[in-house]
């Protein structure tokens, strides 16, 4: 598509000029959006991973299928996930969709689902293979006897990271209990150091990690019979721990999404944060001396709970109204194609983690020099997010609720944090609080 | 003749005023039409699939405390932001009226803020109160003003105090600049007179000045107060409504029912409740400006 | 000897005042110039100690910002451009020409302004995607002309208000078409009024965030705002310094153009507004 780049016009003061000026710039920047050379297709592609680095690597796998596929071209769309919902909507009710679209979660496409709003992903499935799909990661998009969209990849940020050099310091080992991480953070927290980093803003991290919180205490969100799990004495306890470790966090925390959460601990000034493996990468990149001093456990849980790891099964599917289904479908296929896959993949090391079995068996994945380093960590995190749930299906027998957009969305699960923290509530009346409100979600 | 040419002379003047009327008719009439439409469904934002619920989305929203909630901040922003903006900006204009150092180029510097695109003004800002790398906090420390960092955007009422101190920031220039165009046409053959007089610099500031300055700043508070009350960009970019919901104000309100929770009617309602209460400094402003025109020309 | 020490005590207290409200850039300029270790070093230090150009080399070499910065250029342009033709014809209609309804229309230009931008971005969006201008930088300054419009509107009515109309009818009289009367005196009287309208339009448009956000999908298209705004929700470590030096790159140029110009800019305002 001709990018035509006008000369900066004269401010309008020119008598004639105005008028010509006005319609030659109309007329070279109403460029329609699909003016292509005839018989050529542009397939838009929606992601959020647009760092430099993961850019470079979309932009040399677009580059091999565009070979591979000649008449077609892909262009990649960034979105925020702040922004998604607006966009999405938009581009619905505009009828203008893009024909694939990555990285989202698992709760959102189950909203869609429900509107019938997605197109089925058997073809791709089968042909990237079943069997070698993790079986948690494929049947998450199993809806109504077809598969709606296939795991790209996934993480969990139910790890603990923490800083070896302080817990040592401390004479701590490293927290398995709710107890040992309280204990952990205050006597790490002095000078300039908080002993944790956790969100409490009304923010989708905030939120995410509320599912961990619950489920650790050994309670749910909603109930297989479909109640109303959350005021339950478990989600009560949560938020009391939730509270007591909040004065070691730092001080913005009730503002905090993923990026504060992991700047306070990649520049050091946070002992604990929760991730998957991104400080690997920006810790190597940013903050090099630190690399020797990061390690990473499951995080912590009641004592009378269980560990749990909520993970978002980052996702791939085709919207419906798509304008090029079949050429969307074989978009995603080369997306797992071994050489594409991990290009992407060690964007992030032991970050993004992959959900074919065959890849997360082979060699060039291991070899790469920080997941190298970082074996045992990666290996550990793999472990847990293949153990990982959603709040789309929090149990076995749970069916696939398809409020979970609408309930992640209304930001109901930050909300109750914020009303213990920040408006000061008890934790049993923000509970009540909140479960009142999933019920009003679950029966609208 | 004349007859011909007064003919002539309506179609040219309609003719010149078509583009505008067009414009406004499809860019503004109609998506604000549709609005209002919209208010009175349950509208899926996703699907825009509706059904009509009549007054049905205003009735839950005047039951809602949020809606009162965020109606009240929307009054505290902006009152505390204008109040500010005036103060600064008819502080600034005098002093940039009168004699000073390197005038011109204050004049230029002072417009700075008004410049910046809102999405840069909240980056730098954010960046100044960031609570473990903000050179406020730092600063505060150093200087032995504060003990520990202060959470600027991430405790009540510190949020909405700041809200409204960079709202000011950004905003006030506006304000200087049509203070200080109209301070360059007051006759100063009335300060000469007044001074003659023996009337100090206070009393000629309360009885010259200031009622020469009384049509400017009536238009520059009605405008101001309008486009105040409709801020979604700063307010929303700054502290996203947050803490818990301390900085809600209603255009962030909307944002949230349309976008978030996916149900445009409630957004839209909100939207026309705030069109209804905004026509209060509207009447205003045609009483202002009726009795201005009948005085002046 | 008083009357000096007061002099100079004023003079560095609205310099000291000026300072404080410049501050922010000069904190934006130091951070643009730091690498990113100093960025994140305690204690934050004012002056850059190992000042670089990095910052400003990555922007422009690993991010599309300089695509960005076009597309902002090219609709802030496109919708000041639209904008003045379509409100100084509008404006001079209404203040010269006799036809039903001129008052009211006057007085009515502000009502627009009471709805919210963000009820009114669906149906707008919705319209403007119909007409197949979706993801299209003409299509954004369609959308812009909506909030930049009325506002021209007015200032440009109440400044031609100000002109008065002998010059034109002696032209006329003289033999000259209404049009050329137009362009020959009136255009050139209405110049700083134009230039304001024309300043005033660019800042908006330069500015906007959400409807750029909305409108634009392509990365190519971007606008700066939403542009170097999803470079801070990357969900990744925030780079405050690159991030700082983007804005410097948005707001200096502006500065610098607009220092020089604002004297147009009160005058434009000023003549109109006091006649309402």
């Amino acid at each position: 598509m001709p990018k035509t780049r006008p000369g900066k016009p004269q401010l309008p003061i020119a008598r004639r000029g105005l008028l010509v000026g006005a319609t030659t710039l109309g007329a070279t920047v109403a460029t329609p959006h699909l003016v292509r050379a005839a018989g050529e297709v542009t397939l838009r592609f929606w992601t959020s991973q647009g760092a430099p680095v993961q850019m470079a690597a979309w932009k040399n796998i677009f580059r091999r299928f565009e070979k591979n596929h000649p008449g077609f071209k892909v262009a990649i769309e960034l979105y925020s996930d702040d922004d998604l919902w607006t966009k999405l909507s938009a581009a619905f009710a505009a009828r203008d969709l893009p024909d694939l679209i990555s990285y989202v979660q698992a709760y959102t496409v189950a909203t869609l689902a429900a509107q019938d709003l997605v197109e089925p992903f058997d073809d791709v499935i089968k042909a990237v293979g079943e069997n070698d799909f993790y079986p948690g990661m494929r049947d998450i998009y199993k809806y109504n006897g077809h598969y709606i969209a296939a795991t790209y990849n996934n993480q969990t940020s139910s790890n603990l990271w923490y800083r070896t050099d302080l817990l040592s310091l401390a004479g701590l080992a490293p927290p398995q209990t709710w107890d040992d991480q309280l204990k952990a953070a205050k006597a790490m927290t002095k000078g300039t150091i908080y002993g944790n980093s956790l969100p409490y803003g009304r923010t989708s991290m905030t939120s995410t990690m509320m599912v961990n919180f619950v489920h650790q205490a050994g309670g749910l969100v909603v109930n297989p019979d479909g109640s109303v799990g959350f005021g339950s004495p478990a989600t009560i306890a949560a938020l009391e721990f939730l509270r007591a470790i909040f004065p070691y966090a730092p001080p913005g925390a009730t503002n905090y999404s993923w990026g504060e959460v992991l700047n306070s601990f990649v520049t050091g000034r946070a002992a604990m944060a929760p991730y998957t493996g991104r400080p690997i990468g920006i810790i190597a990149a940013q903050n090099p001396k630190l690399l020797d001093h990061i390690s990473v456990v499951a995080y912590p849980w009641r004592a009378s709970g269980h560990p749990a790891f909520d993970v978002p099964f980052n996702s791939l599917f085709i919207p419906k109204g798509a304008p090029h289904v079949a050429a969307a479908k074989e978009l995603a296929i080369a997306l797992f194609q071994k050489q594409n896959y991990l290009e992407f993949l060690l964007t992030a090391p032991g970050h993004n983690l992959p959900s074919l079995k065959s890849i997360a068996a082979a060699p060039e994945f291991w070899s790469h020099p920080l997941i190298k380093k970082f074996r045992p960590q990666v290996e550990l995190m793999i472990k847990n997010t293949a153990a990982g749930r959603n709040l789309v299906k929090e149990t076995d027998a749970s069916p696939y609720n398809l409020k979970a957009g609408d309930i992640f969305n209304s930001g109901v699960l930050a909300e109750t944090l914020q009303d213990v923290v920040v408006n000061k509530l008890p934790p049993s009346q923000a509970a009540a609080r909140g479960a009142d409100k999933i019920a009003n979600l679950l029966k609208a | 003749m004349k007859q011909a040419q007064l003919g002539r002379e309506q179609l040219l003047g309609l003719g010149l005023l078509a583009p505008t009327l067009i414009l406004f008719i499809l860019l503004i009439g109609y998506p604000l039409v549709d609005s209002l439409y919209l208010s009175l469904q349950r509208t899926s934002t996703l699907t825009l699939a509706s059904h009509f619920v009549g007054l049905g989305n205003f009735r839950a929203l005047f039951g809602d405390p949020e809606f009162w909630a965020a109606f009240a901040h929307t009054l505290v922003w902006t009152a505390g932001t204008l109040t500010l903006q005036l103060v600064l900006g008819v502080g600034m204009a005098l002093a940039l009226h009168g004699p000073l150092f390197a005038r011109s180029l204050a004049r230029g510097l002072v417009l700075f803020p008004y410049l910046l695109p809102t999405a840069v003004a909240v980056l730098v800002w954010r960046w100044l109160f960031n609570d473990l790398y903000g050179f406020l906090n730092y600063a505060l420390i150093a200087l032995g003003i504060v003990a520990h960092p202060v959470a600027w955007l991430s405790r009540t009422p510190n949020a909405m105090i700041s809200v409204i101190a960079v709202g000011a920031w950004k905003f006030f220039p506006f304000v200087v600049i049509a203070v200080l165009a109209r301070l360059q046409s007051i006759p100063e053959t009335l300060y000469e007179a007044a001074s003659i007089d023996g009337a100090s610099p206070l009393a000629q500031f309360w009885d010259i000045t200031l009622p020469q300055l009384s049509g400017v700043l009536a238009i520059v508070v009605l405008l101001r107060s309008i486009w105040d009350f409709k801020e979604f960009d700063l307010v929303y970019l700054m502290t996203g409504g947050g803490p818990g919901t301390s900085t809600e104000t209603l255009p962030i309100l909307v944002y949230r029912e349309a976008f978030q929770l996916l149900d445009f009617g409630r957004g839209a309602a909100v939207a026309v409740a705030m069109l209804a209460f905004l026509l209060v400094p509207f009447a205003a402003y045609f009483v202002v400006i009726r009795r201005l025109e009948s005085r002046g020309t | 000897m008083i009357r000096t020490f007061g002099r100079i005590l004023k003079n560095l207290a609205v310099w000291a005042v000026v300072l404080a409200i410049v501050f922010p850039l000069l904190w934006m300029i130091s951070t643009s110039l730091k690498p990113d270790s100093e960025t994140f070093a305690l204690p934050p230090t004012l002056l850059p100690l190992h000042p670089t150009l990095v910052q400003f080399r990555r922007l422009f070499a690993q991010t599309p910002f300089a695509v960005y910065f076009i597309n902002s250029v090219i609709v802030s342009v496109a919708t000041t451009a639209i904008v003045i033709v379509v409100a100084l014809a509008g404006a001079y209609a209404l203040v010269r020409f006799r036809f039903p309804g001129r008052q009211m229309m006057a007085q009515l230009t502000l009502v627009t302004y009471l709805l919210p931008t963000t009820v009114l971005l669906l149906p707008l969006y919705v319209l403007i995607a119909r007409v197949g201008l979706a993801n299209s930088l003409f299509g954004l300054a369609l959308a812009y002309v909506t909030f930049t419009l009325p506002f021209a509107l007015w200032l440009l009515r109440s400044f031609l208000v100000g002109i008065p109309v002998d010059l034109e009818e002696a032209a006329m009289v003289d033999g000259a078409g209404r049009i050329h009367a137009f362009v020959e005196i009136v255009v050139p009287q209405a110049l700083p009024g134009i230039i304001s309208t024309a300043l005033f339009s660019f800042i908006l448009s330069w500015n906007e965030y959400l409807y750029a956000m909305v409108f634009i999908n392509e990365d190519a298209r971007k606008t700066l705002p939403p542009g170097v705004l999803t470079m801070l929700n990357q969900n990744q470590n925030v780079q405050w310094a690159l991030l700082m030096a983007a804005s410097v790159v948005m707001a200096l140029p502006l500065v610098i153009v607009f220092s020089f110009l604002q004297g147009h800019l009160s005058r434009g305002f000023g003549a109109g507004a006091v006649k309402g």
